[in-house]
């Protein structure tokens, strides 16, 4: 984090007084008395002093306004910048020769910063009008500092959640490495995912960033796996009794790890992502696995977690099976032969198939490259 | 400065003048020709405050008042302060008599800085 300095004189702030008044000699006295410190411009009336202020915006550290002038007079000049909101950036000074009270309450509320009176007392105009620029570059510089600040604090919650985000597929694909696989698999899971709820029923009454992050949690359906012994996990044929109800336990099992990340469970996946681990094995019928839900008792991430899993089992080779068609992944899944799905869910899979097909072959693609 | 001292004579507040200029002397003898140049281009003669235009006489009163008041000419400022209040205040014949009193004032102040002048 930088330190800011907040008596630093901002070398950069403007310089440059801006007279008008159609008087010439009270334009060469009120320029004398700031010309060893700024630079001053000189405009004979509204209009002109309008038309140098829209010109210059910005530019000007203070604004000294005659009352009484020809074409524009100095109230209309601030009704201008009152409708302009320009009163914020650049303060006003009426030099008025009449202390005329309805003038002068009319110039306060319409925002001038100070009435000084004519003819002038050098020594009082200078103070008064320096403390006040002063006043205006210190709260621009102030301004400009928490603005900085304000960028570099989201830059830096940017870096956390990314830095979250890949240390969470780091930790999933590094358990697909376990299982000899190429960490395409959470990828794709993600993006199946995320499609589904975007596009289907199964995202109703989620908003943009539910959704995001049931799909982020997804790709820790399979963390469990970390506890599964080698044999099992990477064994090229059919498990055992015995093995496969050791597989299963990395639902379980994954719950488990993640409730012992403590960082996670103040972030806005871990529920999803506990649900997702736990559930994406059960079954619309209640033959699934480990507590056997059935039907709504599912949440809809994960019955459309679980689908996609299965999609994608089938769809990509694995260690135990080759890779089969489209048309026999198609098949398998509406017969329920990798489990039985809510049929709400197969419809809605069904409708986007064809959308998810093209980008298993752009995927496919890529990881090719 | 030159005819510092008859001017202050004349009631001329000299060092209040230059005070407002940061004590630049150049600048205030230049300011005290425009001055002069003022009056011939604004000459108000009291036949004026008889006419039609007594807006117009205002707004010359007006400035002068401004031109004098900032090079501390006291008098001449002070009788257009009396000048330009009777008028707004709808008093014309009180403000044509005080202006008779302030063009001589005016013309010795005129003259002296006409003669101070190089």
């Amino acid at each position: 984090m930088k330190h800011y300095n907040i008596n630093h004189r901002d070398e950069t702030a403007s310089k440059t007084i801006l007279i008008i008044d159609d008087d010439q000699i009270n334009r060469k006295i009120l320029g004398k008395i700031f010309s060893d410190t700024y630079e001053i411009r000189e405009a004979e009336n509204g209009n002109v002093g309008m038309a140098q202020i829209l010109s210059n915006r910005g530019r000007f550290c203070a604004i000294l306004l005659d009352v009484i002038m020809p074409e524009m007079d100095g109230i209309e000049v601030l009704r201008h910048l009152k409708s302009m909101k320009m009163l914020d950036e650049t303060p006003v000074f009426l030099i008025t020769a009449e202390q005329q009270v309805d003038v002068v309450r009319e110039a306060y509320e319409l925002g001038v910063m100070d009435v000084l009176t004519k003819p002038v007392t050098s020594y009082v105009v200078r103070r008064r009008v320096e403390s006040v620029i002063e006043l205006y570059t210190t709260r621009k510089y102030l301004h400009n500092v928490v603005e900085s600040q304000q960028a570099e604090l989201l830059m830096q919650a940017e870096k956390i959640i990314q830095l979250n985000q890949g240390m969470i597929e780091a930790l999933a694909t590094a358990i697909e490495f376990r299982n000899e696989e190429s960490g395409g698999h959470v990828n794709r899971i993600f993006t199946i995912t995320k499609y589904m709820l975007e596009n289907t029923e199964f995202g109703d009454g989620l908003n943009e960033d539910q959704i995001h992050n049931i799909a982020l949690a997804s790709i820790m359906h399979d963390v469990g796996k970390i506890t599964i012994p080698d044999a099992i996990l990477s064994k090229p044929g059919k498990l055992t009794a015995e093995e496969y109800e050791i597989m299963k336990t990395h639902t379980t099992q994954g719950v488990a790890l993640l409730e012992s990340i403590s960082q996670l469970k103040d972030s806005d996946i871990y529920e999803y992502a506990c649900d997702i681990a736990r559930h994406h094995h059960e079954r619309w019928n209640g033959k699934g696995y480990p507590d056997h839900l059935r039907g709504d008792e599912i949440t809809p991430w994960s019955q459309v977690v679980s689908l996609a899993d299965v999609y994608d089992a089938l769809s990509c080779k694995r260690v135990y099976k080759a890779a089969f068609s489209r048309h026999k992944v198609l098949e398998m899944i509406w017969a329920g032969q990798c489990g039985v799905f809510n049929p709400r869910l197969l419809d809605s899979f069904f409708s986007v198939e064809e959308h998810l097909n093209e980008m298993y072959r752009h995927l496919a693609e890529a990881e090719g490259a | 400065m030159k005819g510092k001292e008859e001017l202050e004579k004349l009631g001329v507040d000299v060092d209040e003048g230059l005070d407002r200029v940061m004590g630049d002397e150049s600048l205030y003898e230049m300011m005290l020709g425009m001055f002069l140049e003022a009056v011939e281009e604004s000459s108000i003669e009291p036949g004026e405050f008889d006419g039609a235009d007594l807006d117009g006489l205002i707004r010359k009163v007006h400035a002068l008042k401004g031109t004098t008041g900032n090079l501390s000419l006291t008098p001449l400022f002070e009788g257009y302060v009396e000048v330009l209040g009777l008028l707004r205040g709808g008093q014309p014949k009180e403000a044509k008599a005080a202006m008779e009193k302030l063009i001589p004032v005016q013309k010795e102040i005129v003259e002296c800085i006409k003669q101070n002048q190089g």
